[in-house]
């Protein structure tokens, strides 16, 4: 398999690519998607293409179709929506303010949600075709189901109405929280303030491109309170931060900046195992292989996550894939047609 | 156009001049001092045929000088010369990007790639320079215009500066926190895909003094380029400003691609290289001489880095506006230890300018941009300058104007009869930035350049061959791609180290 992103040599961890896939998606306020979700005069090619047009039908409280000349139609499914827990085991190997108060391990709690979405068919004169997911010829020849397989963590999935009731928040499980600056106590403090909480990947840099660690998710400003001696949950973070949007404080090294009672910015490093993580994904990816949940547009919101038609193309999922495009120029102008791809 | 027929054959006169007078005459005439200037001053933009006109008229009149000092100022004073000082500083702060991260990732999409598209830190240098304001604002400067463009993609190309700064944006506002910036935008298909995109461009003006800015260092680009990981604590941030700011060289104790690595990462770590930060701290705390900790090599880095870098702890993938407190210190040089605690980044910023050593240092630059390496600076003319240029309240047009107008601008330059590998090292890194590990046809990949030729080796003389022959050619093959970016000078310099290289590794017989 070709490695895009080498670390050290070695493909850089599976959870990383599920990580950047999951985050692509959540970028646009869900009034920019019903904006950008209609259907669009231009998606059809033009005559001189002759390719016949597909259409969006996209109804407040209907399902989202998508409907061929001929009759054929699309609708988009999704699977179970169910956020799991998942555990990630750390080990704190470094203290700046404390640097003998290292060696505690610990749990990073949180939720995520795998969820499958795949455009199947509702309307075909092949009676076996239905509810079956349409395939796209590929550029080589075969056909693929036109289906992808999210993660999302809770930064993303917790905006989404209908799963509010399951969401909670995550936390952090310790035997002893001692390592927390000026507060030397095995139990959790009442409550903890993180100025900065973010997990190092190996990417490359944007300037120079030459591939190197560096923080690219976490988040700023959390406020954290005691839920039992042993566990501290966050109640509210001030702002995400994340190279690619929406991911959490997850890596191959997590920091935490804390102030100590000298206003000293302290830093606490952790080695992260990310193996649960990866194999809670893995089956999960495995489990959730139907679609038996119609999208409803206007009521699902996990569209609204991805926000605009558009952003399906970056997910595998893309109506885009039912063309292809041309491009042409006259005089000094750039159009681009869309063109039928064949499907099956 | 008899004109333009006039002025090429002055200006080739010019050179022949130059060339014939360079060992019998020491001074530019007056038309070879209005091209060095123009060129100087505007982006190697030629004085137009009024400013010759011009210029002959001065000297028949005997009002050369005051017609010299109007000159310089109003080339100074130009948006080429706002340009000129823009690329200059990118250079110095190395983050000319080579700007292809995530090109291939949307093609279709009219946002410019990052490093192509506007960005924060750019027009913060150009309205420096244009404005005319303090050098000094490079480092206290609390005034920004920051692009935002109508798509979030964008962020998937880098980072993009309302991210970097949406804390300052927003303020801290928790309810708003979970979408990033960006304005709605119309759907791609009703799009003109090759229009360029239009940044909305967003002033943030915060008071003097405001202890979480400084200028160019609290940008985007300069944390996207020095990036930091916890075992680092933004020691590569605290470098870039020794460097930048204190010309302070900073090379590595332990430096890539010598023998001498291997010395050091033992003395470092005696049983093993893998070790954490605890462990090196374990040994820094050692008696062991011979550890990292104790190693003078090591040390004369450390005890700068750590408390700069200690200052810049706050903030990571986006700008804070907590402070971590941190030190000034290092050796002056005069040899004297400077020791300033600061309480955060901008308290830093306004310490390092208040040192002797940072405005020798910024003179030294404008030195070398204006006036050129070729024409040696002495220790009593640099204190001169720093008189001037303090005199100047550091204004870098009118500085500009005044160094195109000493003698020594006037000088020509002496011979160099070698280049040294250290001159052209820092623009063979631009070659690798592109050719690094890219195969030929034959399949032989290519060396890292800025690595592998400073030790000069027979196999490398083919690979110099190529690129002497790339560097002399007129079609599209010509290298380097962007040669008009570039210096001329450092083209030059590279060229002239190429065929000294060349020449060094040629065999036996043909020498």
């Amino acid at each position: 398999m070709r490695c895009p992103q080498k670390t050290s040599g070695r493909c850089a961890p599976v959870v990383f690519y599920v990580m950047i896939a999951a985050v692509l998606g959540p970028f646009f306020a869900p009034a920019t998607y019903a904006q950008s979700a209609k259907p669009s005069a231009q998606l059809q090619p033009p005559a001189k293409y002759s390719a016949p047009p597909v259409q969006w039908d996209l109804k407040t409280g209907e399902p989202i179709r998508l409907k061929f000349h001929d009759g054929r139609e699309l609708v988009f499914k999704q699977s179970l929506l169910r956020p799991e827990w998942v555990s990630i085991p750390f080990t704190i190997y470094e203290n700046t303010c404390q640097p003998q108060n290292i060696g505690q391990k610990g749990e990073h709690r949180i939720q995520i949600l795998i969820v499958k979405v795949a455009l199947v068919w509702s309307q075909h004169p092949d009676a076996s075709k239905i509810g079956q997911t349409v395939k796209v010829k590929n550029p080589d020849g075969g056909f693929a189901p036109l289906d992808t397989t999210d993660f999302l963590p809770p930064t993303a999935f917790g905006r989404m109405p209908e799963l509010s009731a399951q969401t909670e928040s995550e936390e952090i499980q310790m035997e002893d929280f001692s390592w927390i600056p000026s507060h030397g106590l095995a139990a959790a403090p009442e409550e903890l303030f993180v100025v900065r909480w973010e997990g190092e990947f190996m990417i490359d840099n944007a300037e120079t491109s030459a591939p190197e660690n560096r923080p690219i998710q976490g988040y700023a400003g959390v406020h954290l309170q005691k839920t039992s001696d042993r566990v501290l949950k966050i109640t509210r973070i001030d702002q995400l931060l994340a190279l690619f949007s929406n991911a959490f404080p997850f890596g191959d090294v997590v920091s935490m900046s804390i102030y100590d009672q000298k206003r000293t910015l302290c830093q606490v490093a952790s080695k992260v195992d990310q193996g649960p993580l990866v194999r809670e994904i893995r089956r999960l990816q495995a489990e959730r292989t139907s679609v038996d949940q119609t999208l409803v547009y206007g009521r699902d919101s996990i569209l609204s996550l991805w926000q605009s038609l558009e952003s399906f193309q970056l997910m595998t999922l893309s109506p885009e894939r039912l063309y292809s495009t041309l491009t042409e120029t006259t005089n000094g102008v750039t159009t681009t047609h869309f063109v039928l791809t064949e499907v099956e | 156009m008899r004109f333009r027929t006039w002025a090429l054959s002055l200006s080739i006169g010019l050179v022949l001049s130059q060339t014939s007078l360079a060992t019998a005459a020491e001074f530019l005439s007056p038309h070879g001092v209005l091209e060095k200037a123009s060129r100087r001053l505007r982006q190697n933009q030629l004085p137009s045929a009024a400013d010759y006109a011009e210029l002959e008229t001065a000297i028949a009149v005997g009002n050369l000088d005051a017609f010299m000092d109007q000159k310089v100022l109003s080339y100074a004073r130009s948006d080429r010369f706002a340009h000129g000082m823009t690329f200059r500083l990118l250079e110095d702060f190395e983050v000319l990007t080579s700007g292809n991260l995530g090109r291939n990732v949307w093609s279709r999409q009219p946002v410019p790639p990052y490093g192509e598209r506007e960005d924060t830190l750019t027009r913060f240098f150009f309205k420096l320079a244009k404005e005319n304001q303090s050098w000094d604002r490079l480092l206290t400067g609390t005034s920004y215009e920051v692009p935002i463009y109508e798509t979030a993609l964008v962020r998937f190309q880098g980072r993009t500066d309302p991210d970097f700064l949406r804390e300052l944006l927003d303020g801290p506002n928790p309810s708003s926190q979970l979408d990033p910036v960006f304005v709605p935008r119309a759907p791609r298909h009703s799009r003109n895909l090759q229009e360029p995109a239009r940044p909305e461009i967003k002033l943030l003006t915060f008071p003097e003094r405001t202890p979480f800015l400084a200028g160019a260092v609290t940008t985007n680009r300069f944390f996207e380029r020095y990036t930091n990981v916890a075992l680092n604590k933004n020691r590569r941030r605290a470098a870039a400003l020794f460097k930048i700011f204190l010309c302070d060289p900073m090379v590595p104790a332990i430096e890539n691609g010598l023998d001498k690595k291997h010395e050091y990462l033992a003395r470092a770590f005696p049983k093993e290289w893998s070790l954490s930060i605890q462990d090196i701290r374990t040994r820094l705390k050692s008696t062991d001489a011979e550890i990292h900790g104790h190693d003078a090599q090591c040390f004369s880095c450390h005890y700068k880095l750590d408390p700069v870098g200690q200052t810049f702890q706050a903030s990571g993938l986006n700008l804070s506006r907590s402070l971590s407190p941190g030190a000034l210190i290092y050796k002056n040089a005069l040899g004297n230890k400077v020791d300033l605690p600061v309480s955060g980044i901008n308290d830093l910023a306004h310490r390092i300018t208040e040192q002797d050593d940072y405005v020798a240092c910024q003179v030294r630059k404008f030195w070398r941009w204006f006036v050129g390496t070729d024409i040696p600076l002495d220790d009593s003319r640099l204190q001169q300058l720093v008189r001037i240029f303090n005199h100047m309240n550091h204004q870098p047009q009118d500085f500009a104007a005044y160094l195109t107008r000493t003698e020594e601008f006037r000088t020509f330059p002496r011979k160099i009869d070698r280049i040294d590998f250290s001159t052209v090292r820092p623009h063979l890194n631009r070659c690798d930035s592109c050719h690094h590990g890219v195969k030929t046809k034959s399949g032989d990949a290519l060396p890292q350049f800025a690595m592998s030729f400073a030790q000069l080796q027979t196999d490398h003389r083919p690979w110099l061959l190529k690129m002497q022959e790339r560097m002399n050619r007129t079609d599209f093959r010509r290298m380097p791609m962007d040669w008009q970016s570039w210096r001329e000078d450092d083209l030059t310099s590279v060229r002239l180290w190429v065929q000294q290289s060349i020449n060094d590794l040629a065999p036996e017989v043909a020498k």
